[in-house]
């Protein structure tokens, strides 16, 4: 069944790639060909990999028809549900690592449009890679969970987007100085405070090695990754319970 | 053989009864349940049919409890649902595939055999290209039947198969019902009484969530017989009728009432009817009621 979905499901990660370059090319008008810093990819792929995952578990998640059938057929639900969840963090997530290849984490100074240039120590890289899998895995769960809560997938691609949007605005508020800098503990973006010119001054100074910022990192990564894990189980018997109890539509 | 005993279901902030202490016995064979639309038909079947939990009460498969034996009930289960929406991008062997997989079957040269054989059986041989998405009502249904049919269960659940098929279509498809009844369970809901007149030889009659009549069809029918009465008059006549008896059905024909109803004795200058099924659900419902 997951050799079938994984083959069935091909097509997300070509419409992946896609979306992650299209919204990076457009949102940040930079050439692929001579990608720069700039275009972010850690703070921009973040939220249009979140997105993707909202609109991919709203749509390509067992419908009421198919777990009645996987019931009948004593299929179980929970292998069904992963089945088709696995597909979509996988293909999504190799979808973001193949655009990653399109850039090179190297400042690209002279240009004439406001910019921070971006470095990022290699030493970093795999911390970086460790936070974004939790990250999509922390989304994945919620949209997940979202779907299972919202019936109508439209309207659950709707409520993911207005949480993205809420993450990202905390996330931007705490860059920007706005909020409290302890409050990026719980920001579900923090990547993008790995790399340490997109800090506020404030936390800049604070933290200016990996090491300073280690603490709150792993403090947050744990939170979300734990979160992650109770929203797959909150989500799970949901559709159980849902299900059985109630009936989908009755 | 399967029991139902007290089964009872009432849904969340549901304010009456779904279904309200049904006891049946379902032997070998087609068993027929009609009921008006609301009568909890179908949440009697999503019970039996394991995607639906009852409030109380309790099933028993062959003498033991369903819940304790669902997954081996559920590996000779069949069901097919009252809104078959399948899967509209798969053609009818790779749905068909999709079910194999999910009953259990690993060999790809055993899928196959089954795929070609169910496709015969329900007549969609040289439709196989074609999506699901794009097949009329009928053959939609026929599509379900395969995939309920396909492994070869004991025990079928059909839910309303023939709502919205063309009189053809429906004969169709009555006609492959019978087909595959041989050595059998089948469980037909319907409220088309002509459905199960000609299928059936045990019926359920549900109303408001309650049995109205558990037993053989002849029985039934018989119930009636000699009471049935068909009178042509006036319109002032159907109204005495529907106060004084239980009028089964009225068809105004060049300006006059046919009506049929049940009676003790008959009333005007009637005349002997025979009874039909639908007479006689008609009257264990309490007569036409517009």
């Amino acid at each position: 069944m997951l050799k079938r979905s994984f083959r069935r499901s091909g097509y997300l990660l070509f419409f992946a790639v896609v979306v992650l370059v299209v919204a990076t090319y457009v949102w940040y008008p930079s050439p692929l060909i001579v990608p720069w810093e700039e275009t972010g990819f850690v703070d921009s792929t973040e939220d249009v990999f979140a997105l993707l995952l909202a609109v991919f578990c709203s749509f390509l998640l067992p419908n009421r028809y198919e777990i009645e059938l996987s019931l009948t057929c004593g299929y179980p639900t929970s292998r069904l549900a992963f089945s088709r969840l696995l597909p979509v963090l996988v293909d999504t997530l190799a979808g973001a690592f193949l655009t990653l290849a399109l850039y090179r984490y190297t400042s690209y100074n002279g240009m004439n449009k406001p910019h921070i240039p971006i470095v990022i120590p290699e030493h970093m890289k795999a911390y970086l890679a460790v936070s974004f899998l939790v990250t999509a895995l922390f989304f994945t769960a919620l949209f997940f969970f979202v779907r299972v809560l919202v019936r109508n997938c439209y309207l659950s691609v709707a409520c993911c987007l207005f949480l993205e949007r809420l993450f990202s605005a905390m996330g931007k508020s705490v860059q920007q100085g706005v909020a409290d800098i302890t409050r990026c503990r719980f920001d579900p973006f923090i990547s993008v405070y790995m790399i340490s010119d997109k800090l506020p001054n404030a936390l800049a100074e604070q933290y200016t090695e990996l090491s300073g910022l280690a603490h709150v990192w792993t403090y947050n990564r744990i939170l979300f990754f734990v979160l992650a894990l109770l929203l797959f189980g909150a989500a799970y018997l949901v559709l159980q319970r849902e299900h059985l109890h109630k009936g989908f539509g009755e | 053989m399967i029991e139902i005993k007290a089964l009872t279901k009432v849904y969340p902030r549901g304010k009456k009864k779904a279904l309200d202490s049904v006891s049946l016995t379902i032997p070998q064979g087609i068993f027929g349940l009609i009921g008006r639309n609301g009568a909890g038909k179908t949440t009697l079947m999503r019970i039996v049919a394991t995607v639906m939990d009852a409030t109380g009460g309790e099933i028993y498969i062959d003498g033991s409890p369903l819940k304790d034996c669902k997954d081996v009930f559920r590996s000779s289960l069949g069901y097919l649902p009252q809104s078959t929406k399948l899967m509209p991008r798969l053609n009818i062997v790779e749905f068909l595939d999709y079910v194999c997989i999910m009953k259990g079957m690993k060999e790809k040269a055993e899928r196959q055999e089954k795929i070609a054989s169910v496709i015969e059986t329900v007549g969609l041989v040289g439709e196989e290209k074609k999506r699901l998405g794009k097949y009329s009502g009928g053959m939609l249904r026929r599509a379900g039947i395969a995939q309920a049919i396909i492994g070869d269960p004991k025990v079928l659940i059909i839910d309303e198969p023939t709502t919205g098929l063309d009189p053809e279509e429906r004969l169709y498809f009555l006609n492959l019902l019978s087909r595959i009844a041989m050595e059998r369970t089948i469980i037909f809901s319907t409220h088309i009484t002509a459905d199960i007149e000609h299928l059936c030889k045990n019926i359920c009659i549900l109303e408001q969530g309650e049995v109205k009549y558990l037993g053989e069809k002849e029985a039934f029918v018989s119930g009636i017989e000699g009471k049935l009465w068909t009178y042509t008059g006036t319109r002032e006549d159907e109204e005495q009728l529907r106060r004084d008896t239980v009028v089964t059905s009225v068809a105004y024909v060049d300006g006059a009432a046919e009506i049929r109803y049940v009676s003790n004795e008959p009333i005007f200058d009637a005349k002997p009817a025979t009874p039909t099924l639908e007479d006689a659900y008609i009257h264990a419902l309490g007569g036409v009621k517009r």
